[in-house]
């Protein structure tokens, strides 16, 4: 998992989010609040947030046209980012 | 201040101002301090002075010309101005106050110079240090706006977007659970609890637990004053402990209670939480207030169906018994044309409905025995038309009203009362006319008696393609010789 991330965590975009979401462990934001914050455009991010669903790092709350990324709550996953992210 | 003049060291266009400059002036010694040393001992630290030693032989001339620039820096401190001083034979200087407003945060101290510097000079060094101090200001405003606004503006933005995941359900069954996880979320705590107020009996009622640690959790009545959900309800104001944290939810009267649990990182809940929490519970208010609306308008609308379909009852055509049936078999034919939650209720509200026009059809007609004439079957043929008038007047009826009208539609284009053809009958009037022609045939009429179920799915089976849509016969006939459904049918109708 760990190596997985690394790899995923060398795009730039990626990375960026991954690091608001650790700094900000209680946000909840959709594409375009997040892509204000890490100054990217919305697709690029769209694609960046669905890797890190995909991973596990982030939680999707969907509910018709409403979408809310945030932060994961798994102790495993947010011990690992820890690491990656004291590494960095 | 501190913060101001560490920046100012830091900047970039100051060094480059200083590189200018030392060229110009054959590199004199440049020393910034964060504040003007006006006591002897104090500047006698400085590189300044190392300087002044540098230029001056001996210790007594050393400490007269020290005390001389001394005098420059007082002066410059008390009239905020740039001071000139002159030390040696004939060295110069200069001491710069650094200010913010008013206030000096620091100074520059140039000595080293051949020359006194040129009024002109001094304009454009004094321009430019301006400059570079407003610069430096403006990034320590730019970093405590990021610390302070930035944090608050990422959770105003939580807000919203849990505002917009919260109001797009009006499924209290869905909204409470999602209330909780969002509690979760935004405070990070391992157990949300939700209860609502029981009025009459002055209780909070569980509703909804989730637990990030525990897969089955208890849920507990609560009284009034009782616990911290209680007391939050009771005092209509949040209750917090080190770890747990109760909100009530507020419109008009406390409507309940949210209550987390435990924080992910074992820390004590915050102001900062009790203060989102408050507002997330304001919102959760709203929304579980109109979920609650929804649900009893929707009641409201289901009675009132049920009292047509009463009245329809009395009405001497035969009266199906296998009600729930139907209504489950349209539950499970639905979703697999992709119908939603709300066009599948729709449907079923035209199931209960769909002889609403034989109000208009004479008993006699009704009750006829033998074959109708001509003319009593054009009455007949009247009733889609007729039953789609009455229910148009009732406004939350009304997506029900083309179910209605073309429910006796035929997939081959035979059918009345427009001889609508294959896809130009509505999806839901198409799935009707199957489940619809279904209870017809398993229910007693007048003129004659009711089909076993296994005839009544034949009888479907021989009219696919000339009076129903393939598709759905199919689906029909799968859905009707599922166990619990043909159980149900059973029961209603009394027989196999």
């Amino acid at each position: 998992m760990k190596d997985k991330l690394q790899k995923i965590l060398k795009d730039t975009l990626t990375r960026d989010i991954l690091t608001f979401f650790y700094q900000n462990q209680a946000s909840i934001d959709s594409a375009s609040g997040i892509s204000a914050w890490v100054h990217y455009d919305r697709e690029e991010v769209q694609t960046a947030l669905d890797e890190l669903v995909r991973f596990d790092v982030l939680k999707k709350d969907s509910t018709g046209s409403a979408k809310g990324y945030s932060y994961t709550r798994d102790a495993k996953i947010m011990k690992i980012v820890n690491e990656l992210m004291s590494d960095a | 201040m501190k913060r101001l003049f560490s920046k100012l060291k830091e900047n970039w266009d100051l060094r480059q101002e200083i590189s200018a400059f030392s060229k110009y002036l054959k590199e004199p010694v440049w020393v910034m301090l964060p504040r003007i040393p006006l006591e002897y001992g104090e500047l006698k630290k400085t590189e300044a002075a190392r300087c002044v030693k540098k230029a001056v032989g001996t210790q007594s001339r050393f400490k007269k010309e020290l005390i001389k620039i001394l005098r420059a820096l007082k002066k410059s401190w008390k009239n905020r101005t740039v001071e000139p001083f002159q030390y040696g034979e004939c060295m110069h200087g200069l001491c710069y106050p650094l200010m913010s407003d008013d206030d000096i945060f620091g100074v520059i101290i140039l000595c080293g110079l051949k020359k006194a510097m040129s009024s002109d000079l001094k304009k454009i060094f004094i321009a430019f240090t301006d400059t570079v101090i407003r610069e430096s200001r403006r990034e320590v405003e730019l970093e405590d706006i990021n610390k302070t606004i930035r944090p608050r503006a990422i959770a105003l933005s939580t807000v919203h977007t849990v505002h917009r995941l919260m109001t797009s359900t009006l499924d209290l069954d869905e909204l409470l659970p999602r209330i909780a996880r969002l509690s979760l979320q935004v405070i990070r705590a391992n157990r949300c609890s939700i209860k609502l107020v029981d009025k009459k009996r002055r209780i909070l009622l569980p509703k909804t637990t989730i637990d990030l640690r525990r897969k089955k959790t208890k849920l507990k009545k609560v009284q009034f004053g009782k616990y911290a959900p209680g007391r939050a309800a009771k005092k209509e104001t949040p209750i917090c402990g080190s770890n747990y944290l109760a909100v009530p939810m507020i419109d008009e009267d406390v409507i309940g209670v949210i209550t987390l649990y435990d924080k992910l990182d074992g820390k004590e809940f915050t102001q900062f939480d009790e203060e989102i929490m408050k507002t997330l519970s304001e919102q959760a208010a709203v929304a579980v207030r109109n979920a609650q609306l929804f649900k009893e308008q929707e009641e409201l609308t289901l009675s009132s169906i049920k009292c047509i379909a009463q009245l329809l009852k009395h009405r001497p055509h035969g009266v199906s018994k296998a009600e729930a049936s139907f209504l489950k078999l349209i539950s499970i034919i639905g979703p697999k044309f992709n119908m939603n939650e709300s066009e599948i209720k729709m449907l079923q509200y035209a199931a209960m409905l769909h002889d609403a026009g034989h109000i208009s059809i004479p008993e006699k007609v009704l009750m006829k025995k033998g074959g109708l004439t001509g003319r009593e079957y054009d009455i007949v043929k009247m009733h889609p038309m007729k039953g789609a008038a009455i229910l148009s007047k009732f406004k939350p009826l009304k997506p029900i009203v083309p179910i209605i009208l073309y429910h006796h539609e035929n997939f081959d284009g035979t059918g009345y009362p427009k001889g609508l053809k294959g896809k130009e009958i509505p999806l839901a009037a198409r799935i009707l006319a199957v489940v619809g022609a279904f209870e017809a045939m398993v229910t007693q009429k007048p003129y004659r008696k009711a089909l076993s179920i296994k005839t009544a799915i034949e009888e479907v089976r021989k009219n696919v393609k000339a009076q129903f849509d393939p598709r759905i016969a199919e689906a029909f006939c799968e859905a009707v010789q599922r166990k619990d459904v043909r159980k149900l049918l059973e029961k209603e109708l009394g027989s196999a």
